[in-house]
C-alpha cells in the first residue's frame, strides 16, 4: 500500500459538507487516486448524492450508517469508520487521498487524529453570524476551516464582514476560507490547500493558539523558577494565574 | 488485575462500534411490538433466553475453553459455525464488525500471539471474527473467571439494548435501568455457566428477533445498523 492522506470533513447538517467534497473529487480525482467514505445517520443519503453525480469511479464511495452518533463515529468510537477505511484502501491500494466525511453533527464534533490526519470543517452564514464566537472544536482547532454559503449573507441578515473579523479572533493562525460552493467561488483556496499543505503530510499542520500556550507544567516551572523576569503583558487575574498575553 | 482489565475492556468507551447496532430492535419498535417498558421488557426477556445465552453467551464460552488451550483451529471452526447461526450476512458482518474492531483495540494494547493470529483470521473475511467470540477468547487470555466474563457480555449487550430503546421510544434513563435491573435480577437465579460448554451445541429459537434482523436493512430510514 501507498502511503496516503487522510482528510476529515465536518460540520452542521445542511452546511455544505457534500457539496465540497464532490467538488474537490471533482477537482483532484485525475491528479490523484481517492476513496471517500460518508457518514450519514439514517440512511446512505450522501454516498448516494456523491454516486449519482459521479464524484468518483464505482466502488471508490462508501456510505457507513453511523448509528445515530455521528460524532462518536468519527472521534470517540471510529471503529465502523476504520473498517471501512481499511476495507477500501484494500480494494484501492494505490490510493492516495481519504475523505472521509462524517454525518451532521453539533459544534462540539471533531475527529480522532487515529481516524485522520487533517480535518476540514464547514459552517454557512444561514446557521448565523454568531458561530464562529460559539466556538467549538471545529471552529477553533480544525486544520481548514469553510464558511459557505456566503451569497446568502445578506438574505439572512449576516454581517459578512463581521463574521470574518470573528472568525479571525476564533481561528487565529489556523486559515479559513470564505465560499459559494454551488458556484465554485472560494474552491481553488482550498484545492490548494490540499496539494500543498494536506498533501505534504501532518509536519505540515499550522499550529492551532492552543498549543501554542505554555503548558500547565511550564507555566508552572516558569512562574516559580523564573519569576516576573520577562517584558511582554502578565494577566495575574486569569484563574489558574498563569496565563500570558504575548 | 483481571478484574480492572475486564472493567477496562467492558466499558462502553472501549471501541468495538457497538453502540450503531439494534440487533433488529429498531424494527420491532417500527412496527410497534415493542413500544413501551413492557413491551421492551419482554422482547429482551426472551432475547436473553432463547438468543443470548444458548447462542452468543454459549458461543463466548466455547472460546474461552479454547483460547485458554491455545486451539486456534477450533476457534476458527466455531466463529465459522457461529456465523452460519445468523439469519443474513447483514448480521453476520456486524458481528464481525464489532469482533475485529475489539481484538484490533485489544491487540493494539495488550500484545498477545493467540489473539493477534486471531485478530489475523478476522482479516481474512467480511464475515470473520464474530464479537462472541473474540470476547471469550480475550477473556481467557486475560484470565477473567468464565462467570465473569460471560455476565459482563452478557450486561454489556443488554446495555446496549437499553441504549437502543432510550433514543427510539419514549423511555426515560430511569425506566431503561429499572428493566435492565430486573433482566438481570433474573439471571442471577440462573445456571449461566456451562459445565462443559464444549458438549452443548449452539442454538438460537427466537423467530421474532430473526425477522426484525432480517426486516431492519430494508428500512429506508435507520437509526442504527443492520
Amino acid at each position: 500500500m501507498s502511503e496516503h492522506i487522510r482528510i476529515g470533513i465536518g460540520g452542521p447538517v445542511g452546511s455544505g459538507k457534500s457539496h465540497l467534497l464532490l467538488r474537490l473529487c471533482e477537482a483532484l480525482r485525475d491528479k490523484m487516486s481517492i476513496v471517500a467514505i460518508t457518514n450519514d445517520i439514517y440512511t446512505r443519503e450522501d454516498a448516494q448524492f456523491l454516486t449519482n453525480q459521479k464524484a468518483l469511479a464505482l466502488g471508490r464511495i462508501m456510505g457507513v450508517e453511523t448509528g445515530g452518533c455521528p460524532h462518536a463515529a468519527i472521534r470517540d468510537d471510529i471503529s465502523l469508520n476504520l473498517d471501512a477505511l481499511n476495507l477500501m484502501r484494500k480494494q484501492f491500494p494505490d490510493a492516495t487521498l481519504s475523505f472521509i466525511e462524517s454525518g451532521g453533527d453539533n459544534l462540539a464534533a471533531t475527529f480522532s487524529p487515529d481516524l485522520v490526519d487533517f480535518q476540514i470543517y464547514v459552517i454557512d452564514v444561514a446557521q448565523g453570524d454568531d458561530i464562529p464566537r460559539k466556538g467549538g472544536m471545529g471552529i477553533g482547532r480544525s486544520d481548514l476551516l469553510v464558511l459557505n454559503k456566503i451569497d446568502l449573507a445578506p438574505y439572512v441578515g449576516v454581517n459578512l464582514a463581521q463574521m470574518t473579523t470573528d472568525l479571525q479572533a476564533a481561528r487565529g493562525p489556523l486559515p479559513f476560507v470564505l465560499t459559494n460552493l454551488k458556484k465554485g467561488e472560494g474552491l481553488a483556496p482550498i484545492i490548494d490547500w490540499i496539494e500543498n499543505v494536506a498533501m505534504k503530510g501532518r509536519d505540515q499542520k499550522a499550529k492551532p493558539l492552543w498549543s501554542q500556550r505554555p503548558t500547565l507544567k511550564s507555566a508552572i516551572v516558569h512562574d516559580h523558577h523564573h519569576p516576573h523576569d520577562h517584558d511582554h503583558d502578565h494577566d495575574h487575574h486569569s484563574h489558574d494565574g498563569h496565563a500570558h498575553r504575548h | 488485575m483481571s478484574i480492572l482489565r475486564l472493567l477496562h475492556i467492558a466499558d462502553s468507551s472501549f471501541p468495538s462500534g457497538v453502540f450503531a447496532h439494534s440487533w433488529g430492535l429498531e424494527y420491532a419498535i417500527v412496527q410497534g411490538w415493542v413500544h413501551d417498558v413492557a413491551s421492551l421488557e419482554a422482547w429482551l426477556s426472551d432475547c436473553v433466553t432463547h438468543y443470548l445465552i444458548p447462542l452468543e453467551g454459549l458461543a463466548a464460552q466455547k472460546a474461552y475453553v479454547f483460547a485458554a488451550a491455545g486451539d486456534y483451529e477450533h476457534l476458527v471452526e466455531l466463529d465459522r459455525d457461529l456465523a452460519s447461526y445468523r439469519i443474513n450476512l447483514a448480521s453476520r458482518e456486524a458481528a464481525a464488525q464489532m469482533g475485529r474492531s475489539f481484538l484490533t483495540a485489544v491487540n493494539a494494547i495488550w500484545k498477545h500471539d493467540l489473539l493477534l493470529k486471531l485478530a489475523a483470521f478476522g482479516e481474512t473475511s467480511s464475515t470473520a471474527l464474530q464479537h462472541a467470540v473474540a470476547w471469550g477468547a480475550t477473556a481467557a487470555v486475560m484470565e477473567i473467571p468464565p462467570q465473569t466474563m460471560l455476565e459482563s457480555f452478557l450486561i454489556g449487550t443488554l446495555r446496549q439494548f437499553c441504549t437502543v430503546a432510550m433514543r427510539l421510544i419514549p423511555l426515560g434513563q430511569t425506566d431503561a435501568n429499572l428493566v435492565l435491573a430486573r433482566l438481570l435480577e433474573r439471571l442471577e437465579h440462573q445456571t449461566l455457566v456451562e459445565e462443559s460448554p464444549l458438549s452443548v451445541d449452539l442454538a438460537s429459537n427466537l423467530p421474532g428477533m430473526d425477522i426484525a434482523v432480517l426486516g431492519h436493512e430494508n428500512l429506508k430510514a435507520r437509526y442504527f445498523r443492520s
